[in-house]
């Protein structure tokens, strides 16, 4: 039984590595391409950030949330091809990271789709996949978000 | 030569001779036979014991490998893909990034609850419609 409880421990955290680390691998494979913008703040930088002073968005101050997070990844692709290869790429991860959808909503020919990972009170890890025919937008926090913090700086839809 | 101390001589005993000589008053018992049974089991018991520890180790080790293993798979996994660098090299122009996609989110997800609403206003308006 312990057995079986290390391994089921193990193979969690497994997943949450290998998710993440799919996730840079998406990163490093985009980053620098033509047609493409890319943005990461790395745990250090983050690290820095709490020494800031408060930010309000939407009523909300953004400090509580961004003290939470450990890494941001954004990558844009405005190229048709790119962007298609993006969300290719970013499903399969998402579907290999046993991620929750949280939300999607279409809007014409745009789709917006939120995942997260939960942990008890917390988000580790939260996705939003914005697909257009030739553009896509692809954001990714990590950390430990609490979950009513991140309803109320996102909006009422939670 | 055939020895009446031996398990051998015994063993190749058929039932019947067994049986004859369990009746007949000749038979001898060797001295201390009990106490060299006793000892006898005692080192078997002893031996199974042993052999029970030596599995139990190995499962003990196995399970540290298996541990060993999967925590070495994963710092693998963590150290072959090249950490990203930094956007950003000052604080304030991070935040400012985390501000604007934050917003960014904030309008989408607004956005498509406004889109909802208007979508039911536009079914109840319908059904009003219809009833009317």
């Amino acid at each position: 039984m312990k057995k079986f409880i290390t391994i089921l421990i193990l193979s969690a955290a497994f997943a949450s590595s290998a998710f993440a680390q799919s996730a840079k691998e998406i990163y490093n494979s985009f980053s620098g391409k033509e047609g493409v913008s890319t943005v990461y703040i790395s745990p250090m930088m983050f690290r820095m950030l709490g020494s800031l002073p408060d930010f309000n968005v939407n009523n909300n101050n953004i400090k509580l949330i961004v003290e939470t997070l450990n890494e941001f990844y954004l990558i844009n692709c405005e190229e048709p091809q790119m962007a298609a290869k993006l969300a290719r790429e970013a499903q399969a991860i998402l579907n290999r990271g046993k991620l929750e959808l949280l939300m999607e909503a279409a809007e014409g020919s745009e789709r917006v789709r939120i995942y997260v990972r939960e942990e008890g009170d917390f988000y580790t890890d939260f996705v939003m996949i914005e697909t257009e025919p030739s553009e896509t937008s692809l954001i990714l926090f990590t950390g430990k978000m609490k979950k009513e913090s991140l309803a109320a700086l996102i909006g009422e839809s939670f | 030569m055939k020895n009446k101390e031996n398990i051998e001589y015994w063993e190749g005993l058929k039932t019947e001779e067994l049986l004859s000589m369990a009746k007949s008053s000749k038979v001898e018992v060797p001295d201390l036979l009990s106490e060299r049974l006793d000892t006898l089991f005692m080192d078997l018991e002893e031996q199974e014991k042993s052999k029970a520890r030596k599995n139990n180790k190995i499962g003990i080790y196995a399970s540290i490998g298996l541990v060993a293993a999967s925590l070495a798979a994963v710092l693998i996994l963590h150290t072959s893909v090249a950490q990203p660098k930094d956007t950003f090299t000052s604080p304030q122009e991070a935040y400012a990034m985390l501000e604007l996609t934050f917003s960014h989110i904030a309008s989408k997800t607004g956005a498509a609850t406004q889109s909802l609403s208007n979508e039911i206003q536009r079914a109840e308006d319908t059904i009003i419609d219809i009833y009317r």
